[in-house]
This record gives structure tokens, sequence and C-alpha cells, in this order.
């Protein structure tokens, strides 16, 4: 029965969130998200659990209870928005498509780290975000960013970053799941091991929802051989037809 | 010196306790005068001469408006330093497309006669360089360069990877780096080259190859190189240069903000509603 005991311990990190010990870390002792990251699955898509429809397939939602706490008038909205998708996801002009919907968009991005700030550079349309680990306070607001302010500070081995700043133009799925410009996010990077990246963020807005709520997902370190960021550069217009 | 220098990085994330050897033979195979180590590079650099308007008469944009105010052209040296008239060796055909783009740039009577900067699409690696101040990040196996307009970046390993296969073509091209001396050297292949070079209409074709030189001759000057190759389009290799310097010196902690530039555009539209509106009135 012995190995009952070995699958046991060799799990066991991973089943509670912490790191295993062997986690990349910076000279100056901090866990390495440096790499090529991507998330696999369908919360583009639909962030709750969904079966299968035409074009979508079918997923287990990312959102912790599959609850989403919309107060009743923007649940009509929600469901408005789904019913609108095809023209009404601002994922169709390819505007910038916030956070935390870049994260799990299905494109990879690359994180470079230093001790000062994490750059974060999405293949989805040159996207970029950086996460200042310098004690530095978000600007005086109001400000209305697609992609939010981002302060980061250290808990332990965990990342755990502010984000402020929004506007109200962007969704978190394709199924009409929407914020205002209240939104508030606190997300936490941890390391599971080398190669998994865990990723939870706490969703908050006064405006739309009756409490906060959380989402987690892992995000997978791409290992092929010289594996590198490519360009997805989202047109809202026929491209080809007008430069050849 | 720029391959020394990348064996030491290799070794160093494999095998810590070989650097010391390694790094004693670098230091006797590099002349006195080099450093064993890149500069450092990292911050917000600029062009001294802005603008991506022309290569030939570099300036920023809205020259049509200061034509119309009969406000004197400010003449700045052309970008180009090779071939000696400062003029790009289009091939004719070449030279008749960039003429019939210039006449339409700016009563773009068809979709296709607007800069394509103008819809917040990437401007390349070259003209990026000289639409805004740039943000450099410096790591062991990349440099990173973040361009403040339209927030394009290129990421360009130093680590002696072979390009992308040639059926990829992109935007900002597929850069790599190595150090030769003060010098970083980049590689870039891969161009679609959908977007222009000016404003003026100048373009390449999906064959185009750079060589660009970032010559670091103190901590906040630069020179920029680039030598353009595209035999579909050139008679010859030609080549840009321009001193660079570094930006918000006296601000350590500026930061680069979003600039979101796709989301709420409306040029286009506005240009080709002004220009079909002067079409019918001309009728």
């Amino acid at each position: 029965m012995r190995w009952h005991w070995l699958v046991a311990i060799t799990l066991a990190p991973v089943a509670l969130g912490q790191s295993s010990g062997t986690i990349p870390r910076t000279p100056e002792g901090k866990p390495d998200l440096s790499g090529i990251w991507q998330a696999f699955g369908t919360a583009n898509f639909d962030i709750q659990d969904h079966q299968a429809r035409n074009g979508v397939p079918a997923g287990q939602g990312i959102v912790e209870g599959d609850e989403i706490p919309y107060q009743p008038w923007a649940l009509a909205q929600k469901v408005k928005n789904f019913a609108n998708r095809a023209t009404a996801d601002p994922e169709t002009k390819c505007d910038l498509p916030g956070v935390p919907r870049i994260t799990y968009s299905g494109l990879p991005f690359q994180i470079f780290q230093a001790a000062d700030k994490l750059t974060l550079l999405y293949e989805y349309a040159h996207a970029n975000r950086y996460i200042y680990t310098n004690g530095t306070p978000h600007p005086r607001g109001p400000i209305d960013w697609w992609l939010g302010d981002s302060r980061g500070k250290w808990e332990g081995d965990t990342l755990v970053v502010d984000v402020v700043h929004f506007n109200d133009q962007t969704w978190f799925d394709q199924a009409g799941d929407f914020h205002s410009d209240q939104l508030h996010l606190v997300e936490r990077y941890s390391l599971l091991d080398a190669d998994h990246l865990k990723y939870r963020v706490t969703v908050e807005d006064p405006k739309v929802f009756t409490r906060p709520w959380n989402m987690s997902l892992i995000l997978y370190r791409r290992r092929e051989k010289n594996f590198q960021l490519l360009e997805y550069e989202c047109y809202g217009f026929d491209l080809e037809k007008y430069y050849p | 010196m720029g391959s020394i220098w990348k064996n030491i990085i290799r070794n160093w994330q494999v095998q810590p306790p070989a650097l010391a050897a390694i790094a004693g033979l670098a230091i006797a195979a590099v002349p006195a005068h080099a450093a064993d180590t890149p500069p450092h590079i990292e911050g917000f650099w600029q062009a001294v001469v802005e603008g991506t308007y022309s290569l030939t008469e570099p300036s920023r944009g809205g020259i049509g408006l200061q034509d119309a105010l009969g406000i004197p052209r400010k003449h700045n040296a052309s970008r180009i330093v090779d071939p000696a008239d400062g003029q790009i060796p289009y091939q004719p055909w070449a030279r008749e497309k960039q003429r019939y783009i210039e006449a339409h740039i700016n009563e773009p009577t068809k979709p296709e006669f607007i800069d394509p900067q103008a819809r917040c699409l990437p401007d390349g690696p070259v003209r990026a360089t000289f639409w805004s101040a740039f943000q450099i990040l410096q790591f062991p196996q990349y440099v990173v360069i973040e361009y403040e307009s339209n927030h394009p970046y290129r990421i360009i390993p130093l680590d002696g990877r072979p390009h992308l296969g040639q059926n990829i073509k992109l935007w900002m091209g597929d850069s790599r780096g190595h150090w030769e001396g003060n010098t970083l050297v980049v590689d870039v292949s891969n161009n679609n080259s959908k977007s222009r070079l000016s404003n003026v209409g100048d373009f390449a074709s999906d064959k185009l190859h750079i060589v660009e030189r970032y010559t670091f001759s103190d901590a906040n000057h630069m020179k920029y190189e680039a030598v353009l190759d595209d035999p579909a389009v050139y008679t010859r290799p030609w080549k840009i240069a321009a001193d660079m310097v570094r930006k918000h010196v006296k601000d350590p902690g500026y930061e680069q903000w979003e600039e979101a530039c796709h989301e709420g555009e409306r040029n286009v539209a506005d240009s080709l509603n002004t220009a079909a509106k002067q079409e019918s009135s001309e009728k």
C-alpha cells in the first residue's frame, strides 16, 4: 500500500494550492513568474458551467461555486447581453478585452519579471500590462482604462495584485457577463511548481454585484523548444481587401 | 564578443559552477577595451528628431495643416544616409506606387489610401522607433522594446535561436539580437510590411529584411541605424540613421500608461466621409 502514501504526498501540495518547493526564484528569493503562460479551457466563451452550443464547446466554469451574485437589474442585463452576444460582445469590435478576460482569452502571454515591476505582454492585440511591485500606490482617479491599473505585493510566495481604474466597456466572457467602472480586482498568482501557475481573482463591483466573488484557474507554461509569442492583431474591418 | 556573452548567459542558466571558468575565458578572449557585460540600456528613449511624417523630411504629422496656415516647414535632414542623395532607392514601379499613395493620403477616396497607422495598426519595427518614446527592458536572455504610441512591443531573444519559418509574417517582424561591444544588433525578418514606413506612402514588401544597430555611446545617448533590404521593391539596400536620447532622466518614477488607440478610433470614418463629400461637391 506504500504507493498510496507516495501519491498522497506528491499531490498534496497541488491540491492545497501551495508551492511544492521546487519553484524557480529570482536573485531576491521571490518566486520567478517569468515565462510564457497560457490558459486552456472554455472560460472566454463562458466563465460558468455550460453545455455545448453552436461553436462553443461544453466546459466547466471557473467561477467558484458557479454563481455570479448579480443584483436583479444586472442579471436582467446579463440575460440581454447573452441574447445579443453575437454583435454586443466587445470582443467582436476588437477592443482590448479587459482584465481578467485577457488572462483566459486563450492566447499565450509572457511575463518578464524584475524587482520593481512585472511586464505582461499578450499575444492578443499586442496588449500589455505593468504590475508595479515597488510600493507605489494607484494613481489618483478617476481613470477609465481598458486594462486597469495594477499594483502588486508579495504575500509569502503569492503575488497579490490590486487592480482598479477600469472602464465599463468590457465583458468577462462571450456570454455577456459584465461589470461597471467600479470594478475592483484582487488577483493572486502562485506557482504550484515550475510549470503551473495558479491564478485566482476576487471580483468586486458594488454597482453590479451583491457581494465579491471569485474565479480560479491554472495557467500552463509553454515548454516547447523556441516557443514564442506571435501576433493576433484583431481587425474590425476587411483588412485583406484594403491592404492586400 | 556577442557569442561569448551569449555563452556566458546560457551557461549561467544551466551550470552556475562553470561560470567562473567561462568568465575567465571570456576576459581572456575579448579585446582589452571591450566590456564583458552589455551596457545598461533600460529606460525610455526617443529620437532627437521625432515623427513619422516623412523619412526624407522628418517631422511630426500635421504638415498639411501647417502648409495651409502658411507656417514654413522646418527642414530636417533626411533620415536616409545611404544612398548619399537621401532618397529611398525604389524600383520605378515602386516609386510610382509610393507617389500614387502620397497623392491621395490626405483625401482618401478609397479605404486603401488610409495610412494603416491611422487605423491604429502596428507600425512595424522601423516606423515605431520614430513615432513616440519607447521603453527598453533588459533581461539576461531578452531585450524587450515597448513603444508608447499604440502599445506595440518587440520581444528580442538574445539566445541565438533561429528565425520563425518564413510562412509566418508579423506586423512587428521577428527579431533576434546579439551584442557587439556597446552595440545591440537586431536581425528582423518575417515582416508582413502591411504598415508603411512613413505617412507619405513609403513601403516595403514581405521580403523585407532589416538589420538594426543600437549603439550606446554613453548613459543617455544612442545611435539607431537600420539597413533595409528588399529586392522586390528597392534597387539596393539602404540605410537610416538617427540620434536617440534618454527620456525622463529627471523623472525616474515615470510610468508608461495605457494608450488604447483602436478603441473608439474615428479618424478613418471621418477621413472617408470628408473625402466623399469633397468628391461629390466637385462633380
